[in-house]
């Protein structure tokens, strides 16, 4: 229960990072969605809301004033990105992947004892290689 | 080219199919998308309401709020006639693929025997 409280803390500070329009509008029912949610559900939430941010700062939203105008859609072939949004798209994009990069070789640390115990076996090492060579006579 | 000429994405199609059965509100949506493809698709939120945001500046979607108890108002999104004949259109040329895709697989199949 705890851990679900956790997960959706971090889920309401990750959609701080789609465009304030887009957040305004649908946050409040994302929110809902994700109080909702079963345990099963959190990576599916996770890696799809991700990339969806992305997409939003990419590809624009149709939630402000300026933007209602434009089709939903865009013919292939025809892109409607400025330079500006391939940039933020792009630092976003790194941004995430640094992230999880992150997350997935330093998130969990190993536990205290299991690094106690890495830190006497090669203690032991040392003193029992020393001790093999006294008796070898080396 | 209409709006509602062009292909729409299967994100887009399992929405509005959902919508076709009823007005929904956003985990209404996913629920039923998730029933009507056996489980096969699963929609996330940022997904669901990237799409709803294109579909209801493109008018085949359209929203209303509904209040529930004092205080407490639920926005549920509806199929508009636009999106229904998008979403006919869209079905029209899914089964032209599947008729050129049974001939052509039957084929390979009978090579294959």
């Amino acid at each position: 229960m705890k851990i679900q409280r956790y997960l959706f803390v971090a889920y309401r500070v990750m959609l701080h990072f789609y465009p304030p329009a887009f957040r305004q509008r649908f946050g409040p029912e994302m929110l809902e969605i994700a109080e909702a949610a079963e345990p099963s559900e959190w990576p599916l939430i996770f890696s799809d809301t991700g990339v969806s941010i992305v997409r939003c700062w990419m590809e624009g939203t149709h939630s402000t004033v300026v933007l209602t105008e434009l089709d939903a859609y865009y013919p292939i072939g025809e892109s409607r990105m400025s330079p500006a949004r391939w940039v933020q798209g792009l630092a976003l994009s790194v941004g995430i992947l640094a992230g999880l990069c992150y997350v997935n070789n330093r998130w969990p640390p190993p536990p205290p004892c299991a690094r106690y115990g890495e830190i006497h076996a090669s203690r032991n090492a040392v003193t029992g290689s020393t001790f093999a060579a006294r008796r070898a006579g080396i | 080219m209409e709006t509602s000429d062009r292909p729409l994405s299967s994100a887009a199609v399992q929405i509005l199919l959902a919508l076709a059965e009823g007005d929904l509100h956003g985990y209404g949506i996913l629920q039923a998308v998730k029933k009507q493809s056996g489980g096969e698709f699963r929609l996330g939120p940022g997904t669901l309401y990237a799409n709803l945001d294109r579909l209801l500046a493109a008018g085949l979607v359209g929203e209303a709020e509904r209040k529930l108890k004092p205080g407490e108002v639920r926005r549920e999104y509806s199929l508009t006639a636009k999106g229904e004949r998008a979403l006919r259109l869209e079905i029209r040329r899914l089964r032209q693929v599947v008729n050129v895709a049974r001939v052509r697989l039957g084929s390979l199949d009978e090579r294959g025997a």
